[in-house]
């Protein structure tokens, strides 16, 4: 079997730390996010995650809280944002992970879900409040389709938990790097090398660290320790200061000097 | 024992509801809450704190009597069960002094909570006040305009209210708000979830909380007319007093148990907050149930007059309760529910809640069709002094 793209773009950047960017799907538009989507490619990221938009998002803080209400204005949907992946993908061999809660799943129905986001070229998933005890069949319909689920591990995971979290896990391990919400610096962390050199003992996977990453300083804090960093509300902070005018340029600028911070 | 008819399995479910859908950074604190709960179920010590203090700072065991002059309005015999009468005007104390209690064992200084009507919040900070722990409450800021006098009682009690400006700004966001704060600040802070909601094991320690007003309510009924009540009936939003109610007679199936859900302006309008009806299954705070969503799976906004009972997710008890047959579930228009307010008001003397006001409605509405005969025991659940403003303005006369 052919490896995944998700293995492949990891094993092309084995020894250096890559760039994951995440961006929220159709904040501002969902053309935006597409021309957002092909400047990630050009700027060098080792994958992407598009954030699908929902109205309850706990896991979030309010950067991307507001670009989900934003899209969710403009009546963005589940079936949009992958549509949108999928015209990204005709041009581009770029790994893209969707971020999602369970309910938009559970409304589609997992193997609906699932079938179209492989469709789509999606290559993973990652879904925030479904912990690997709850819908076994969800995993399962996600495998099913060869779909890579991303768990997470959290500060607050208990040591003899993380092997049940990584045997659900595919394709790379997200690893928080604080207890909170998107985007914000509150919250406990404890020794971030600790915790991946913790979960590297228990899986060969990647390890991806996110959460609270907003600047090149921080990604290059990171750079050696893990296999890629996750920067996502930063991201949707350079939207934001002018959705209509010059996001994309930012959005490709930051990116950029992520990378370099990264590669430095 | 009658609870057995309905207990989950050992990771919360209720049949196809309940469970634990949050972020992974709460697993642990979830975790440690129920070996804590566990713990303390078999403790004398704590049952000891817990019974003392639901009298003595409470005002445990609440009367059942019987409503003589709304009967005659309503075509049955109505009792009240009283828990209007408890300290901060609600049942909602029975589970926020059990929770403080908890989170004293659990040596966390910290107490969050959500409000809708505020009696939550307002229970939470009398609680947290009493066993010396700091209170943050939030509150939908629409529902702080509703429910104002309800903000500075949280205020004077020592709790800090944080208004809650997202989505519609009402009891979801606040437990959207609520659940950040929760993630963030774990090691050190408690969530007291106010209803039978949320991940397990809220629904089922919330519900053990609140089992005492079935427990007394049987007993008095007892004694009062002789036998059981032919007719419960429970307002529901989340569910708390209703479940409370209707635990104590769940293997007894001669008694009819009704949920009454908020209908708002009908439910043909969509302006409403009855999930039964549609019976469309979805995740919602942690938990898999009966909820108001769209087709893309957005929970939609809701409506009632009720700011207690304006949340689009039922408790996943409630739910299988009403899959399995064991209690059915109705709804009351916001009119008939302020219709209830003003009869209860009047003809008994009692300024009922607008959430129990919803209870008070069917039975209005359904009263004469179970006969002069028929017992029906309502849950009084709150007291309405906190809706008077709310009242006079959607009736024109504020």
């Amino acid at each position: 079997m052919n490896p995944s793209r998700l293995e492949a773009a990891f094993a092309a950047h084995r020894g250096r730390t890559g760039l994951i960017p995440f961006v929220t799907a159709g904040y501002p538009s969902l053309d935006a996010t597409l021309e957002m989507l092909r400047a990630f490619d050009r700027a060098g990221a080792l994958a992407v995650e598009v954030g699908i938009p929902f109205s309850d998002p706990i896991a979030d803080g309010p950067d991307i809280q507001r670009a989900s209400e934003w899209a969710l204005r403009e009546r963005v949907g589940t079936e949009d944002v992958l549509h949108t992946i999928e015209r990204f993908r005709a041009g581009s061999e770029l790994p893209v992970e969707v971020m999602t809660y369970a309910n938009p799943v559970v409304r589609m129905g997992a193997a609906a879900f699932a079938a179209r986001a492989k469709a789509a070229g999606v290559d993973g998933v990652i879904i925030s409040d479904l912990p690997p005890e709850e819908s076994a069949e969800t995993w399962k319909a996600f495998d099913d389709a060869g779909v890579d689920t991303i768990t997470l591990v959290a500060p607050t995971t208990d040591e003899d938990r993380v092997p049940d979290l990584l045997r659900r896990c595919r394709g790379f391990v997200y690893c928080l790097a604080r207890t909170g919400v998107t985007g914000q610096g509150a919250g406990y962390s404890g020794s971030i090398p600790d915790r991946v050199a913790l979960i590297r003992t228990h899986t060969a996977l990647p390890v991806a660290v996110g959460f609270g990453i907003a600047s090149g300083d921080d990604a290059r804090k990171l750079s050696g320790v893990a296999d890629a960093v996750i920067v996502g509300a930063a991201f949707i902070r350079r939207i934001t200061e002018n959705p209509a005018q010059g996001a994309v340029e930012r959005v490709e600028s930051f990116a950029r000097e992520l990378t370099g911070a990264l590669a430095g | 024992m009658s609870a057995s008819v309905s207990r989950p399995d050992a990771g919360g479910h209720f049949g196809p509801y309940g469970g634990k859908f949050v972020p992974e950074t709460l697993i642990h604190a979830l975790e440690e809450l129920e070996r804590e709960y566990e713990r303390a179920k078999g403790d004398a010590e704590f049952q000891r704190d817990l019974d003392e203090t639901l009298r003595d700072f409470a005002g445990r065991p609440t009367p059942v009597i019987e409503a003589k002059r709304f009967s005659e309005a309503a075509g049955c015999r109505v009792f009240l069960k009283r828990e209007d009468l408890l300290h901060t005007g609600a049942h909602k104390i029975n589970n926020t002094i059990g929770q403080c209690l908890l989170t004293k064992r659990m040596g966390k200084p910290r107490v969050i909570a959500e409000t809708g009507a505020g009696q939550h919040g307002v229970a939470t900070a009398a609680a947290a006040a009493r066993f010396g722990l700091e209170c943050v409450v939030y509150m939908g800021s629409e529902d702080a305009r509703r429910q104002k006098l309800n903000v500075e009682r949280m205020r004077l009690l020592g709790a800090e209210v944080r208004e809650v400006e997202a989505g519609s700004r009402t009891l979801k966001d606040a437990v959207n708000e609520a659940l950040r704060d929760w993630v963030t600040r774990v090691r050190d802070t408690h969530y007291i979830l106010g209803s039978v909601l949320g991940p397990h094991p809220f629904p089922v320690m919330v519900r053990d909380f609140h089992r005492v007003i079935g427990i007394e309510a049987r007993a008095q009924f007892d004694a009062l007319a002789g036998g059981l009540p032919d007719v419960l009936v429970a307002c529901v939003g989340g569910g708390s007093n209703a479940i409370g109610l209707f635990h104590a007679f769940l293997g007894d199936a001669s008694v009819r148990k009704v949920g009454v859900e908020a209908a708002g302006h009908g439910i043909a309008s969509g302006k409403h907050a009855a999930r039964v009806p549609e019976h469309s299954v979805g995740v919602l705070h942690g938990t898999r149930t009966l909820i108001l969503q769209d087709e893309h799976g957005m929970v939609r906004e809701t409506h009632s007059v009720s700011a207690g009972l304006d949340y689009p997710a039922l408790g996943p008890e409630h739910a299988w309760l009403n899959d399995q047959g064991l209690a059915e579930y109705s709804h009351a228009s916001d009119d008939e529910a302020l219709a209830a307010f003003e009869a209860l008001s009047r003809l008994e003397g009692i300024l009922p809640a607008l959430e129990s006001s919803h209870a008070l409605a069917w039975t209005l509405r359904e009263g004469r069709k179970l006969g002069p005969n028929a017992r029906v025991l309502v849950n009084l659940s709150g007291r309405g002094d906190k809706d008077v403003a709310e009242v006079l303005r959607v009736t024109g006369r504020g």
